[in-house]
This record gives C-alpha cells, sequence and structure tokens, in this order.
C-alpha cells in the first residue's frame, strides 16, 4: 500500500531525510519514531504529496505521488502535529468541506458518527479558533476519517488528547488497520503506541536505523524488556553505513508481514 | 477536463467555502466591533467611514472634474508603477509562501484531491471581496471625473485585481529563482526603479526654477509623477490596464464599450492562466535546484543544522554597562532585537537611504532662509511616517509570541524599553546624521540644531511608543491585509498628522511666549529649554501608556484570528 524507495529530501543547504526505503502493505500499523529532526514529518509530508521529494519514488495504494498525485490524494489522509484549521469555519462545517471536496456521498451521515465518536458534538458550532489543543486534534483526525482513506499518516496524533480521546483514537485505528487501512503513527509516547503497531519504522538524522515488524526490531535489541528502552538502544548508536543494511523485511518488492 | 484543470463542480465546492468562510467572518467582525474592548476603534471606524462619504459626496464632488484623458493616463501608468514597486519588493525580499495560502489552506487543499489551478483561482477569489471594497472607496474619490460609475467600478476593480494577480505572480516566480538570477533581477528591478525615480527628478528640475519656495517642489512632484505615469514607455508597458482604463472614462454606451469591458475583464483569466503556468514552472525549477544542490555535495546532515559561530546570529550580545545600570532584564530583550538588526542590517540601511536623500533634498533648493526648517520637517515626517513601517523590531512581530513574552519575569516598562529602545536609536542615527549634515550646510546656530536634536530624539521615542500602544491596543497580525487594515493605516496617518499639526501650533506658540514675554538674555535658552522638556515629558508618558497597554494586554481576548 506505501512502498517508499531511496526518498531523499534537500531543504536549504541540509539534507533531512536521507535514502529512506520501506514499504508496508493494507493492514499494518507502523510506528515511526526517532528523535526530534529525525525527518519524520519530512517523510510523511513527501508521502502525502505535501512535499516533493528531491530524489526518490513513492506511492501510494498503486499511485505514484509524482505522476498521480491526485489520486493518490484521494486516498490519503495526512494528519500533522497540532494541525492548522479553518479559523474561519466551524466545527460542522469543516467535516462539510472536507466531505464536499472529497466527495463523500453520505457526509452528513458521517459527520454525525464522528462528531460523537470523537465527543466533538456539543462542539459542533464552535468556531475552531475557540478549540482546546486536542479538541483540535480530534476534529482533524475527524475530518481525516470522513472518506475512509486507505492510507493515515498521523503525526504525533496522541499529544494533546485527553485519556478517553487516545483511547478512541487507538481503536479507531485498530478498526482501520483490520478493515484494510495501510497507517503510519509518528509519536514519542512509546508505551501508547506499542501494542497498536505491527512495525516499527526507526529514524535518526535523516535515515532509517531500524525498520521491520516489531517482533523483528525488538529482537535485535534482546536486553530491553520495553520499546522505550529498545529506542534508546537503537538511537544511541552511532549511524555507520552497515546498520543501514535493509532488515529482510524492507524488501520493497515483497510483502511485509 | 485536461490535467491543469478541474472540474467546475470543485470550483463550486471551493467557492461556496469562501462564501461560508466570508460570512462566519462577517458575523466575528460584528460581535468584535461591539466588544468593549474596541469601542474606541469601533467608534474613530465610524467616524472615519461617515467623514470618508460626506468628504465624497459633499467636497470631493463639488470639485471640478479632471481631464478623462489625464484620467485615463493615470490609471493606467499608475498601475505600471505600481507593478515596478511590487517587483523591486519580490527582489529585496526573500518569501517562500506558495501562492500565499493560509497553513490550514496548505493542508486541507493542499493535501486534497485538488489541482494547484484551482489553488490559484481559490486564492484570487478570496481577494476579490477587499478588491471590491478597495475600489468602492476610489471610486468615492473618482466619481465626480468620469460619467458612467458602474463602468468606473468594473474598471477600477479589474484594475486592482490584475495589479494583485501581477504581484502574486511576480513573487511566485522570484522565490524559485536560482542566486544569480535573483542578482540579476535585482539589478534590473533596482534600475528600472532608479530610472524611474531619475525621470521625476529631471521632470521637477524642469518644472520648478531653482530658488522656488519648497512646496512648489512638492507639488511639481506630484505633477512629475502623473506625467510619469503618461509617458509613452510607461504607456506602452500599461497595456494590460488600457481597456480597463478606457472602460473607467468612457461616457457613452455602444458596441465599443462592450468590447472595453470584455476586453479589461478577459485579462483577469488570462493573468491567473499566467500565474498557473508560472507556478508550475516555478515548483519545476525549485525543484531541479534541490536536485542540483543534492548531486553538488557539500550539504549538512539534520544534526549539523545549528547557526555556525561565524554567523551574526549566533550569539546573543551582552551589554556590561546596562547591566551594571541594573536594566539586565531590559538589556536581555535587546539584545534579541539586535539579533534581527544584525540579521537585516543591509534592508534596515537602505530603509534609511532613501528618507535620508529626500530630507537633505530642501539643500540643493538654493532658498537658504526655509531650508534647515524643511529638513528638519523632513525629518519629523520620516520619524512618523517611514521609521514604524521600515522598523517592525517590536512587540508588533510578537504576536504569536505573546505568551511567551508574557511569561518573561520583566516589569512592564523594561519590557516595554527593551522592546522598543534598539528601533528608537536606530531612527535617532538616521536622525543625527542628516541633522548634522544640514547643520553643515545651512550653519542654524547651536540652539536651533540642540532644540531639534531633542525635540526628534522625543519623537522617536514617542512615536515608536505610541506605535506600539496602538498594536498593544488593537493587535493584527504580522501580514494582516484588507480593508481593516487599510482604514487603521489612514486611521493612524491621520492621527499622526494631527499630532504633528498641534505639536507644531504649541511649539510656535511657546517661541512666540519666550519672544514677548521673556528678556532676550534668556529668551532662546527657556524656549530650547522648555521646548526639549516638554516633549521628553510627553515621550515619557507615551512609554507610561504603552506600559499601562502592555500590562492590559489579555492573550485570550486580544490576539485576532488569522
Amino acid at each position: 500500500m506505501i512502498q517508499v524507495q531511496h526518498l531523499r529530501k534537500v531543504y536549504d543547504n541540509s539534507l533531512a531525510v536521507d535514502d529512506v526505503s520501506f514499504s508496508l502493505a493494507g493492514g499494518q500499523i507502523c510506528g515511526m519514531i526517532g528523535p526530534n529532526g529525525a525527518g519524520k514529518t519530512t517523510t510523511m509530508r513527501c508521502i502525502a504529496g505535501l512535499l516533493r521529494a528531491t530524489e526518490g519514488t513513492l506511492s501510494v495504494a498503486g499511485y505514484s505521488v509524482s505522476d498521480e498525485p491526485l489520486e493518490l490524494k484521494r486516498r490519503l489522509a495526512y494528519v500533522p502535529d497540532d494541525p492548522p484549521l479553518f479559523d474561519d469555519l466551524t466545527v460542522q462545517q469543516h467535516l462539510e468541506f472536507i466531505g464536499r471536496i472529497y466527495g463523500v456521498a453520505d457526509h452528513r451521515v458521517k459527520t454525525e458518527r464522528l462528531l460523537d465518536q470523537f465527543d466533538l458534538a456539543k462542539k459542533r458550532d464552535a468556531g475552531a479558533m475557540t478549540l482546546s489543543r486536542g479538541m483540535r486534534q480530534k476534529l482533524a483526525i475527524a475530518c481525516a476519517y470522513l472518506y475512509d482513506p486507505s492510507v493515515l499518516l498521523l503525526d504525533e496524533p496522541l499529544t494533546g488528547l485527553d485519556p478517553p480521546g487516545i483511547r478512541t483514537l487507538l481503536e479507531s485505528i485498530r478498526a482501520r488497520a483490520d478493515a484494510g487501512a495501510t497507517i503510519i503513527i509518528s509519536s514519542h509516547l512509546l508505551a501508547m503506541i506499542e501494542d497498536v503497531c505491527t512495525h516499527l519504522l526507526v529514524m535518526q538524522s535523516g535515515r532509517v536505523q531500524h525498520f521491520g515488524t516489531t517482533a523483528e526490531v525488538r529482537g535485535q535489541f534482546p536486553d530491553d524488556k520495553t520499546l522505550e528502552a529498545a529506542y534508546f538502544a537503537a538511537t544511541s548508536q552511532p549511524i555507520v553505513m552497515e546498520q543501514r543494511r535493509p532488515f529482510p523485511s524492507m524488501d520493497i518488492g515483497g510483502a511485509v508481514s | 477536463m485536461s490535467g491543469v484543470w478541474d472540474p467546475w463542480s470543485m470550483h463550486r465546492e471551493l467557492t461556496r467555502s469562501l462564501a461560508v468562510r466570508a460570512r462566519f467572518r462577517f458575523i466575528r467582525t460584528l460581535h468584535r466591533l461591539r466588544s468593549p474592548r474596541r469601542i474606541v476603534a469601533t467608534s474613530l471606524t465610524i467616524l472615519f467611514v461617515a467623514i470618508y462619504l460626506a468628504n465624497g459626496i459633499f467636497v470631493l464632488s463639488s470639485r471640478p472634474p479632471v481631464d478623462p484623458e489625464r484620467l485615463r493616463l493615470w490609471l493606467s501608468g499608475g498601475m505600471v508603477l505600481y507593478t515596478v514597486y511590487h517587483a523591486l519588493r519580490c527582489a529585496w525580499s526573500r518569501s517562500v509562501t506558495e501562492l500565499e495560502t493560509s497553513p490550514a489552506e496548505a493542508l486541507w487543499l493542499g493535501g486534497g484531491p485538488i489541482r494547484r489551478s484551482s489553488l490559484a483561482i481559490h486564492h484570487v477569489a478570496g481577494i476579490s471581496p477587499s478588491t471590491a471594497l478597495k475600489t468602492s472607496l476610489l471610486a468615492i474619490v473618482l466619481a465626480v471625473d468620469v460619467a458612467r460609475w458602474e463602468l468606473l467600478f468594473v474598471g477600477v476593480f479589474a484594475s486592482l485585481l490584475l495589479l494583485e494577480i501581477l504581484r502574486l505572480t511576480l513573487a511566485r516566480w522570484s522565490a524559485s529563482i536560482s542566486e544569480s538570477a535573483r542578482l540579476r533581477f535585482r539589478f534590473v528591478a533596482t534600475a528600472i526603479a532608479a530610472l524611474i525615480v531619475l525621470q521625476i527628478i529631471a521632470r521637477v528640475s524642469a518644472l520648478t526654477p531653482m530658488g522656488s519656495p519648497t512646496e512648489v517642489f512638492i507639488v511639481n512632484t506630484f505633477v512629475a509623477l502623473g506625467q510619469t505615469s503618461a509617458s509613452e514607455t510607461v504607456q506602452v508597458l500599461s497595456f494590460p490596464w488600457i481597456a480597463a482604463a478606457q472602460l473607467v472614462v468612457t461616457d457613452q454606451y455602444g458596441w465599443l464599450t462592450i468590447l472595453q469591458a470584455m476586453a479589461a475583464i478577459c485579462v483577469l483569466p488570462l493573468s491567473i492562466v499566467g500565474l498557473v503556468k508560472v507556478d508550475a514552472r516555478s515548483e519545476e525549477s525549485m525543484h531541479t535546484q534541490e536536485v542540483q544542490r543534492l548531486r553538488s555535495g557539500g550539504l549538512s546532515g539534520t544534526l549539523n543544522l545549528v547557526f555556525s559561530r561565524s554567523n551574526s546570529a549566533a550569539t546573543l550580545n551582552s551589554w556590561p554597562f546596562l547591566d551594571r545600570c541594573g536594566v539586565s532584564d531590559m538589556a536581555s530583550v535587546m539584545a534579541r532585537q539586535w539579533v534581527s538588526v544584525k540579521r537585516y542590517r543591509g534592508t534596515i540601511l537602505f530603509s534609511f537611504i532613501v528618507p535620508t536623500l529626500l530630507c537633505l533634498s530642501p539643500l540643493v533648493t538654493g532658498q537658504i532662509h526655509d531650508q534647515w526648517l524643511f529638513v528638519v520637517g523632513g525629518i519629523g515626517l520620516c520619524t512618523m511616517l517611514l521609521a514604524p513601517p521600515a522598523l517592525r523590531i517590536d512587540f508588533r512581530r510578537d504576536l504569536k509570541r505573546m505568551l511567551l513574552l508574557r511569561s518573561l519575569p520583566l516589569r512592564p516598562v523594561p519590557m516595554v524599553l527593551g522592546q522598543i529602545t534598539i528601533p528608537v536609536l536606530i531612527t535617532c542615527l538616521f536622525q543625527w546624521t542628516t541633522i548634522a549634515v544640514a547643520a553643515a550646510v545651512t550653519l542654524p546656530g547651536w540652539p536651533a540644531v540642540i532644540l531639534w536634536t531633542g525635540i526628534l530624539t522625543a519623537l522617536a521615542l514617542f512615536t515608536f511608543a505610541t506605535e506600539n500602544a496602538l498594536f498593544l491596543a488593537y493587535p493584527h497580525h504580522e501580514r494582516a491585509e484588507g480593508i481593516a487594515m487599510m482604514i487603521r493605516a489612514k486611521l493612524t496617518f491621520l492621527g499622526k498628522a494631527a499630532a504633528m499639526l498641534l505639536a507644531l501650533g504649541l511649539l510656535v506658540t511657546w517661541a512666540t511666549f519666550c519672544r514677548i514675554h521673556l528678556p532676550p538674555s534668556i529668551a532662546m535658552a527657556t524656549l530650547v529649554a522648555g521646548a526639549v522638556i516638554v516633549t521628553w515629558l510627553i515621550a515619557i508618558l507615551a512609554v507610561v501608556a504603552t506600559a499601562w497597554c502592555w500590562t492590559r494586554f489579555d492573550c485570550s481576548y486580544d490576539v485576532p484570528p488569522n
């Protein structure tokens, strides 16, 4: 569903993402983890078609980012950290706008369901400016869910959410993956995403440090009991070419399971 | 549908969203106008609109109409001069905002199944209402000069919107050019602007005999500006606006009118097509440059994305003298402002060279008795009108960081002084340099030099304090545009003009009083001391008022929507 081959992205005079490759199939949930400035957000934005990759091949649901961006965007949703919202639309108007732009036939019904699911029904007529950080996050996720994308890119989606909101979100992520969607979650709350992820992509300094199933990556650090401990072990290693050898599951051609 | 344009249904949905958003903003504006915290601004706005309309209906309508041919040339040529101005700004700025979309638009529209051509059309459609309002204000002024006000509206609206699309196109193109191309663009744009300025100066010189009073030079500058707009070269360049300008002065309907209206309107979609093509090429060009940078090597990794020690912005300055004076908190804020001054030193220097030359220009008029007063008058005007927009290194750039500033352990007065001292000192440097040159040429005497240096320095402090007090009372976003900003700018200008006239009146009164009622031996010293002390007291009061506005500022109420 997502195929990234040799992605590189240049900002001004710095290389933000360097030779990133991985692939994910339908139904898989990948936790994208790494320190601040590792290139996670840039990678997501390149996959979403919001940034043009300097080099590399990216495709989503069989559509190339460079050749068929519109078809790709119809099937993909990207929710950034602290998502910007239209300060001149209400909560309900946001959902209605997205429903119309994406041509969702039954968007009013879905809107009601999502407003209830994310506890936004009481805020339906509130302007986006008046929402708290967590509410804005919930609204952006609801907008993303509205058109049932087959690929979801969630950048720090748990930040700002209350505990019920986190539970709702994680449950909904599992449900969407069960329905066949591919999901990438970038988060620093490792304990929260540990249970939900089938795969892990560890990035550091714009490069892939480790990629594979959760068990494979954890298996690289058998002495570390938690994902957090494994993360510290993985990101404390210096980046050398040998460590960037692809895992067996990074074979672009084959499905990763 | 081709690969460049979206189907009509997409434009319908985008237009619908614009209408919904406009309705939301209108209701929100009404709420904000009724807010007790903004009652003074609301009252002034209503007063301004009423006076503007009354002036248009009762005063401007009674003036003799301008020759239609002159109006036509002025309209089309004026747009060319504006385009040159925008080109100059694009050449010297480094804005990389794509199609000037907001962050929300960039995410939800840029990330949605929408072609970039639709984003361009969406943006142009979004600025149309504010262009219509600007057109209305201009139409009130020009109504007496034309026979058909509806054609005036269509012509001016099409001209202004075309100017805006061209500005956007220039900005998009200039954001994607290489460094060498940027240097060439800067050279060409600056050369064209310089040639226009030289032409205006030459015309003023031809129109005004040496030794004429300075006000004749000022009047003739406007005449020269009009002549330059009407010149053959400028008119050749103004061909996109010719139909609209002709439409404005049309007095009878006919087939030609329909053709002119069609041409004036059709140029808008054509310019949008141009914008879309430039946007596509810019995107490709930026990508090519990225690839070249990647292949040329020498890129730093993300871990090295820090300022080098040699970068002028790498460290904050410290001023031990200020620390010893017990104002280390204020000095810390100033140190941050100083970083920006070092970073933008070229732009700041450029911004003050032109006012300096303008202020010194009366020295070449050949008149001796009023040169000094015109120079200091020019310095006063530049201090009040040009310095604040040129030096926005104070609260006005910090709206997004107000919470952070609020959390700093600084008392209000040190915070205000820390924010405004650097721009005030830069303005003073400009004033003192100009005064020194003028004094060396005109020899006005030490009392005059001390008097005006003291007054103008206080004026600089007063200006920046007042500008910041206004901002804190009625804040706005850094790049805010639209009708509200236009009314705000006009109100501020009128307020400044009134303050200057009042100050001048008081100074003349005080000088008369000193001359009549005081012995000649102490009259001059009293005049100088009194005027300087009073202006400094007013400036200090302005700082205290700004500190009060800072204390009153409430992030939850006062930060305006984007």
